[in-house]
């Protein structure tokens, strides 16, 4: 017998670590535009 | 077994939608890989006949068929097509198609988000081809976007930064779909190292992916507002600096490539093994490699600028981080050659594709090598070299990987077998052609022919004239690949249940064709453990 698959518990995860990532991916956008700022103002 | 007997047994009444419907609201893993597939081929048919209006252009000096602008919008728009509307869609097909398959997993983490990833492409393009129509022509500035050239652009600028906008989108979701896929929804007892290495490399290049398209993004973004909001990020009139692009593109552009090649690498570790019948040499050192080669993509960008000036330090450090990724490279032909070394070898089409990767790619990489060297790059930078030197790795290296995985998984997919006589044909015209149209490449750069050009001097011409011969072969050669799977897929023999006899993994574990849900109850231990890697 396989143990069962906590549904709900893993589909949490899924969307958590889809917004995670999602969330680095915006980080990486905003930072180079805001390293392109700061090095423009030098 | 029972898993296997449970997932036939559901190949009757698989409740697939019909009609025009099963494809706009699909959310199956199965039928958007097939969309990626299809929409892949058609962005290959039309970069491919912009290959071919550049090459009959080139085919002799002086200009025959096309103005000069025309033709700086086809080299710029085939680089764009072919990059991110053929390759990368093709890689997300097959991983959108083998991903859950081989990890037992019913089907992507987020179909829905998967759906989206998918119809953004449609529009991205649509709206990039417009520009072909517009006012100014399409853009003529190279796939680059360098500005202050990008930045003279008629009508088309902000279609085209749209459209990029929107292809990193997609392609930004696609990765995020992989990475929680294959870390949430593996079958109990396949741990990350009993995966197979197409999953691997696919979660490292969906890293890749979500690390640097946001990048991109940036990049281009800062360009509508230098153009539209009255910005001077890349103006030196306005206290800005263009070199200061060049650096952001290519932070983005060198990990790039990568996201184009270590799919392909993947699909060769499946292929070559099973046509060895021998298990993979060196697993772990496969997946280490992988995991070594996107890391030093990093650090290892402004190779492609070192023209443009910089202190002698960089020069050196971007030289050396640059020839290191040649040893995990090394690492994996070694590999490859390892797991060939006595095996009982047959060639059948996606093993000859392999073959040709494995030699070509190798070439590729070796001419990568000659222009990391920085005083060698001051000679070679800009000329048909580097043409020669990334056609070299991404055609015959990304592309023919791609043409094999698609041979290797047809018959499981649609569970007909296709000619194998017709795909032979057209393994060895694509091979001969390829070669024909890109090694001869490497001479006129040497020679000082540049790039980006639709005239040239009289003694670069009989070069030229071979080239485009070669172009024309490979290019008429690729109908023949269209034919081979609409023929299989119509009228193909039946395949068996295991087409190839050594062929190791859950997804050949699944009935052939496989079925439209597979892998709904989790394949048990003992189905995990025959079909992984175990160590």
């Amino acid at each position: 017998m396989e143990p069962k698959v906590d549904e709900v518990e893993r589909s949490r995860r899924v969307k958590r670590s889809a917004i995670v990532l999602g969330l680095v991916a915006f980080a990486f956008y905003l930072a180079f535009i805001l390293m392109s700022v700061l090095g423009f103002r030098q | 077994m029972a898993n296997t007997t449970t997932a036939h047994a559901h190949d009757d009444h698989d409740h697939k939608p019909h009609g025009l419907k099963r494809w706009l609201y699909a959310t199956n893993h199965k039928d958007i890989g097939t969309m990626y597939l299809v929409f892949a081929c058609a962005m290959f048919f039309m970069g491919g006949a912009m290959a071919l209006v550049i090459r009959a252009e080139l085919f002799q000096p002086g200009l025959q068929f096309v103005d000069p602008g025309f033709f700086n919008s086809m080299t710029t728009m085939h680089a764009l097509l072919m990059i991110f509307g053929a390759v990368m869609p093709a890689w997300t097909g097959l991983a959108n198609w083998m991903v859950p398959m081989q990890i037992g997993a019913p089907d992507m983490a987020l179909p829905r988000l998967n759906n989206f990833s998918f119809w953004l492409l449609p529009f991205a393009f649509t709206l990039l081809l417009l520009t072909l129509f517009v006012p100014g022509g399409a853009p003529a500035g190279g796939w680059t976007l360098y500005p202050p050239l990008s930045l003279q652009a008629g009508d088309s600028f902000p279609l085209t930064i749209f459209a990029i906008h929107l292809m990193g989108i997609s392609s930004i979701l696609g990765a995020i779909n992989v990475v929680v896929t294959i870390m949430n929804m593996r079958a109990p007892g396949m741990g990350l190292l009993n995966m197979p290495l197409f999953c691997w490399t696919w979660l490292i290049t969906a890293y890749l992916l979500i690390a640097v398209m946001p990048v991109l993004a940036g990049a281009v973004t800062m360009l509508l507002t230098d153009h539209f909001a009255g910005t001077s990020f890349f103006s030196a009139a306005g206290g800005g600096d263009p070199v200061m692009f060049q650096h952001i593109f290519w932070f983005f552009g060198h990990p790039e490539v990568y996201i184009l090649i270590l799919p392909a690498f993947g699909v060769v570790s499946e292929i070559i093994p099973t046509f060895s019948r021998k298990p993979l040499f060196g697993y772990e050192s496969m997946v280490y490699a992988s995991a070594s080669i996107a890391f030093l993509s990093f650090i290892v960008w402004a190779h492609h600028m070192f023209t443009v000036g910089m202190p002698l330090a960089g020069q050196l450090f971007f030289m050396l981080s640059t020839m290191l990724i040649a040893v995990p490279t090394g690492v994996k032909v070694f590999n490859w050659c390892a797991t060939m070394w006595k095996g009982s070898i047959s060639f059948e089409t996606p093993m000859l594709f392999s073959l040709a990767f494995l030699f070509l790619f190798t070439i590729g990489g070796f001419s990568g090598l000659m222009l990391a060297i920085v005083p060698a790059d001051f000679q070679y930078h800009d000329s048909y070299f580097v043409v020669a030197h990334f056609h070299y790795v991404l055609v015959p290296g990304a592309v023919f990987a791609i043409m094999a995985g698609v041979y290797y998984w047809l018959p499981k997919w649609s569970g007909r077998m296709y000619n194998e006589k017709i795909g032979k044909l057209h393994f060895w015209l694509s091979t001969i052609g390829v070669n024909v149209l890109f090694f001869p490449q490497h001479f006129l750069g040497l020679a000082g022919m540049p790039r980006r050009i639709p005239d040239y001097s009289t003694q670069f011409a009989d070069w030229n004239m071979v080239s485009s011969i070669g172009a024309f072969i490979f290019g008429f050669s690729q109908l023949l690949f269209v034919y081979v799977i609409w023929s299989a897929v119509r009228s193909g023999e039946k395949a068996p249940q295991r087409p190839w006899e050594s062929a190791k993994g859950l997804d050949w574990e699944l009935p052939t064709p496989a079925p439209y849900h597979s892998w709904e109850t989790p394949p048990s231990r003992e189905v995990v453990a025959h079909g992984t890697v175990q160590h």
